[in-house]
This record gives C-alpha cells, sequence and structure tokens, in this order.
C-alpha cells in the first residue's frame, strides 16, 4: 500500500511543477505582449517620422525608403516646435524651482514646528488636492485679466507654482518626518540660526525627497496644455505640449503626419531622457511618499 | 530664553505666512469664488453684468441632455476604467513581487513608462492606433481579421472603450507599482506561517496580500477618482473633442466648452461644482464603507 502511495504522490508534484511552469510562462507572454503595446507605437512614430507623406500614406507599416530629417526641420521651422520647446524650457524650470523651494520652506515648518494653525496649514493643503482644478480654472482666468496678466507665461508658472503646492506639501511633510532631528539640534546649540539649520543641514538632508517632487513636478509641468490654452494666445509664448495639441489638431487637414511624428518624438525627447536616468528614483519616491500615511 | 522663543516665532511666520498667503490667493480664493461664480449668469469676459441667479444653472443642468450624457460618459469611463486598472494592477503587481519571472524589473520599468509620456503624445499614439486606416486596423487586415475592422473613435459604441484603453495604457504603471510596494512591504513572516498553515498561492494571495494593501488601494482609488477627471479630459480633448455626437463627452469637456468657447462662465462653475461634489460622494463613499476590512499590523 505505501509503496503504491509515493509513486502517485511524487506524480502529483511532477505535475504542479509543470502546470506552475506554464503558468510563469503564461504570465510571461501576457507581460511581453503589453511591452510590445506600450513600446511599438514609439518605434512606429519614431520610424515615421523619416517618411514623406506620400510614403506614409501608401503604407504606414512601411520602413522609411531613406533617413530624411526634412520633417524634423519642418516641425521646428514650420510649426514652431523650437520656440515652444524653448518656452517649456523657460516655464518648466522657474516653476519648479518656485514650486519645490517654496513647498520646502512651508513643508519643513509645518512639520518640524508645534505652533497655533500648523495642523491647520496642513489640512488646506490636503483639502487643495482634492480640489477639482478645473473649477479653480475659471475664476483664476478672471483674475489673471484682472491682474493684467492675461497671455503672458508668467500666469501659467504661477498656476503651476500654486496648483501643485498641495501635492509637494503633502510629500515633503511626509519626508520631513522620518528625518532625524539630532543633527539640527546639535547645529542650534552651536548657535545657528534656524534658517542657517534649515538650509545647511535640512535641506541637503531632504534632497532625495526634493528630487523626487522635482522629477514628478517636470514630467506634470512638461505636460501641461489646459492652462496654456486658457491663459496664452499668442503663438510666441506657447508651450510644448499646447503646440503639439494644436499641430496634431490640425495634421487631419495639412496631412502633415511625418512632421507631426517628429514633434512628438522632440517633445518626449526631455521626459525620455529623465526618465532613463531616474526611473529607479522616481519608483522608489513613489513608494517611499504613498506608503506611510 | 526670550531671544530665542523671538527667533523661533520670526523664523515661523516668515517661513509659512508670505507662502501661505500666495498659495490662498492664487489657489484657495479662486477655487472658493468658483463657487460662488456658479451662483451667478453672465456672458462675457467682463464681470460687470453679473447677475445672482441662485441655484438656476443648476436647475438648468438638471434639464440639460448634454450634460446627462456627459455625466454617464463620466461614470461609464471612471468605472470600467478603474475596474481594469485595479484589478490588473493588483494581479501583475501580484505576480512581478514574486520571484517568478526573473526579468521582472523589465517589465516594471516599461510598465511605468507611460507615466512619463504627455497626454498629447498619447492623443497622438491613439488617433494613430485608432484612425480608419491605423495600426489596429491594417494589423487585423494582415492577420485575416479584416471583418474586425471598425472605426473606432467615430463610432458612438466604440469611443468610450477606445477611450478607456488608452487611459489604462496610460495610468497602469503608476498604480502597479503602488501596489506592488505596498506588497513589499508585507513582512515575509506572515507568507511563512500562511505556508506552514497550508495555504497555497491563491489563500495567500486573498487571505494575506488583498486585506493588508486594502488600505494603499482604498486611497490609490481615491486619487485616481480626482486625477481621471483631468486625465479624461485631456486624453479626450486631443483626440475626439467630445464626439462623435458627444458619445465621449465627459464632464470637463463639456463644462471648458460652456465656459470658453461658449462664454457661459457661471454654467460652466456650476458644472465644476458638481464634479467637486461627485469627487467628494465618490471619496467619502470609498473612504467609509471599507473601513472595517483592513487589517491593523
Amino acid at each position: 500500500m505505501m509503496q503504491a502511495a509515493i509513486p502517485t504522490d511524487k506524480s502529483g508534484l511532477l505535475r504542479s511543477k509543470v502546470s506552475q511552469e506554464i503558468g510563469r510562462n503564461i504570465f510571461r507572454l501576457i507581460c511581453i505582449i503589453y511591452s510590445i503595446i506600450i513600446i511599438f507605437p514609439f518605434i512606429w512614430m519614431f520610424y515615421n517620422s523619416f517618411k514623406t507623406n506620400f510614403e506614409f500614406n501608401q503604407s504606414i507599416w512601411a520602413l522609411p525608403e531613406t533617413i530624411r530629417w526634412e520633417n524634423y526641420v519642418l516641425a521646428i521651422d514650420r510649426a514652431n516646435m523650437g520656440v515652444y520647446m524653448l518656452n517649456s524650457l523657460l516655464i518648466v524650470s522657474v516653476a519648479i524651482v518656485l514650486n519645490v523651494g517654496l513647498s520646502a520652506v512651508i513643508s519643513y515648518t509645518i512639520s518640524r514646528f508645534k505652533f497655533w494653525g500648523s495642523s491647520l496649514i496642513y489640512k488646506l493643503f490636503l483639502a487643495g488636492i482634492l480640489m477639482p482644478r478645473i473649477l479653480t480654472l475659471i475664476p483664476y482666468f478672471f483674475l489673471i485679466h484682472e491682474l493684467g496678466l492675461y497671455n503672458t507665461r508668467f500666469s501659467v508658472i504661477i498656476a503651476l507654482v500654486f496648483w501643485g503646492m498641495s501635492f509637494a506639501v503633502f510629500l515633503l511633510t511626509a519626508f520631513f518626518k522620518t528625518l532625524p532631528t539630532a543633527l539640527e539640534e546639535s547645529a542650534r546649540i552651536d548657535g545657528a540660526s534656524y534658517f542657517k539649520a534649515f538650509i545647511y543641514i535640512m535641506l541637503p538632508l531632504a534632497r532625495s525627497g526634493l528630487i523626487t517632487v522635482t522629477i514628478f513636478n517636470f514630467l506634470e509641468f512638461w505636460s501641461t496644455y489646459i492652462l496654456p490654452l486658457t491663459l496664452i494666445s499668442s503663438d510666441s509664448k506657447k508651450p510644448v505640449a499646447l503646440g503639439l495639441m494644436e499641430f496634431s489638431s490640425g495634421v487631419g487637414v495639412r496631412m502633415d503626419y511625418g512632421a507631426m511624428f517628429a514633434a512628438s518624438i522632440m517633445s518626449i525627447l526631455p521626459l525620455v531622457l529623465l526618465f532613463a536616468f531616474f526611473q529607479k528614483r522616481l519608483i522608489s519616491g513613489l513608494t517611499a511618499g504613498s506608503i506611510k500615511q | 530664553m526670550k531671544t530665542k522663543h523671538l527667533e523661533r516665532n520670526v523664523f515661523i511666520v516668515l517661513t509659512t505666512v508670505p507662502i501661505l498667503m500666495m498659495y490662498i490667493y492664487f489657489y484657495i480664493y479662486p477655487s472658493i469664488r468658483g463657487l460662488y461664480m456658479s451662483l451667478f449668469s453672465w456672458r462675457g469676459l467682463s464681470l460687470v453684468n453679473m447677475r445672482f441667479i441662485g441655484l438656476n444653472n443648476f436647475r438648468t443642468l438638471a434639464q440639460d441632455r448634454v450634460f446627462h450624457t456627459a455625466l454617464y460618459n463620466n461614470l461609464y469611463i471612471f468605472f470600467f476604467s478603474s475596474i481594469i486598472i485595479f484589478v490588473f494592477a493588483f494581479f501583475f503587481a501580484v505576480l512581478l513581487s514574486r520571484d517568478t519571472l526573473r526579468e521582472k524589473h523589465v517589465y516594471r520599468t516599461i510598465f511605468f513608462f507611460p507615466v512619463a509620456v504627455p497626454m498629447v503624445v498619447v492623443g497622438i499614439i491613439s488617433l494613430s492606433v485608432y484612425r480608419q486606416i491605423g495600426i489596429l486596423n491594417t494589423l487585423l487586415e494582415m492577420i485575416g481579421l479584416g471583418h474586425w475592422q471598425q472605426m473606432w473613435f467615430a463610432d458612438s459604441s466604440l469611443v468610450k472603450p477606445s477611450i478607456i484603453s488608452f487611459l489604462v495604457w496610460k495610468v497602469f504603471g503608476f498604480y502597479m507599482i503602488l501596489n506592488l510596494a505596498a506588497i513589499q512591504n508585507i513582512p515575509n513572516e506572515l507568507y511563512e506561517s500562511a505556508v506552514i498553515d497550508g495555504a497555497n498561492a491563491v489563500q495567500q494571495t486573498f487571505k494575506i496580500t488583498l486585506p493588508l494593501i486594502w488600505e494603499v488601494v482604498r486611497i490609490q482609488l481615491v486619487f485616481f477618482i480626482i486625477s481621471s477627471f483631468a486625465a479624461a479630459f485631456e486624453l479626450i480633448f486631443s483626440t475626439t473633442r467630445g464626439g462623435p455626437d458627444r458619445a465621449s463627452e465627459v464632464l470637463v469637456t463639456y463644462l471648458y466648452e460652456s465656459a470658453f468657447t461658449h462664454y457661459k462662465f457661471g454654467y460652466g462653475s456650476a458644472i465644476g461644482v458638481v464634479i467637486l461634489i461627485i469627487t467628494f460622494l465618490i471619496a467619502i463613499l470609498l473612504l467609509r464603507t471599507s473601513k472595517k476590512e483592513t487589517v491593523e499590523l
């Protein structure tokens, strides 16, 4: 009896191992297919950006006959992509510096000092996360008109800085709370002022949190197009996402597919570089901020 | 001691008050003014002829067919995209957290990549895929399924699923990574003792993993609802613009059209207030109903 029981058991174990192996490879196949669904559109856009419209309309799958950069020249020259990219660089860099700087300062104070209203301030920032931005956009549009800032890049920068502040403060207060207080206290005992302790001790310690917020800001600010769509009217001041949106909605009429793909590739180039360098930090920053709440 | 106290207070005031005032002036004040504006009616860029009409904007909304369609479409997109995203984000996170695949880090990176891609570019990609002579239709032709070809974005019954597919494409990786991190935070001993008690992988997933990360998933869902209003708008505005025949009209596209195309700013604000109310209702619903099911570690 015993001897008969053991082999059947073994074969059962074997079968479960085989089915495990099959299950693993099915999952692998699903992962590979989904990876292709994500990556392929970029490869497709990239090689189609070298085709003429005639080639593109002949076949959307065929590779370009020769590598021609005309579409990129066209995108920069005629579709103004060069100007849009510069505008975006300006808007995004100023907005990031202001957003991260101001958020860091106020997050530090409300996370490290207990004072009248400190938790109220925190809650005001939390409430800001829940607010639908689009509801704010209408009154903000009038506010910008009243301040005489309509059709300026500054109107977009202000909105990016302060509308994005609630999330930055939310992440940074959580981050500051995890930092040890000992270093700061000893600096205080050595006679450093609060400002000095903040700038020379805390900011360097908080570096990874600040970088995480900076990267997320970059991704979000670079992609924003609804704000400039309502706040900027001259073409020379538009950022890249808005320019690309207007360019692509005109393509149906002009049929400049190659140039549109060239413009798309150009617009995501900074993001791809950022992602390549910082994807580990992006992922770890995301998880650090979200778990300990 | 006194000067020390003074220094502390000066520091607190200087580092909070100016920033807080700007935050309130440029964000909180316009937000509240938006609530207030929903009670008025006027057209055009001048606020001089603002007329107080009480809740009339909301009464008009209740009768407005387009608003009903937009509300329905919005809830439809929310419902299906959140189910797809969160069910798959959970299972992919579970499977990628285990040592099943050696190359799992590659998949994590690839799945996360669309998070970095601007919605306008996602729009251009989705148009390329769903165009009449687009990637999908030509692919179907090539593999002999030519009769499956559709006008994906121009067919009112297919446009919502088509939009949902690219919303999922864009944010799936974000929520998968959040789930993955939460799962990795679960102490290993819990699984080890479960294995000793004879629990199989499926039981472990539903009895340990899911209850323990439920708290995080709930907060993710609230965040998803908040961010989806804008995300769906940005995608739809750069692709179908609410068409065909309002089949992909959502609340924010209709708000934008009312306010910035027809200059009915009071009416647009009223739609914004509805969005705020929906956000709050869904947030409260999600945060309340499932509170009991969480397990404290």
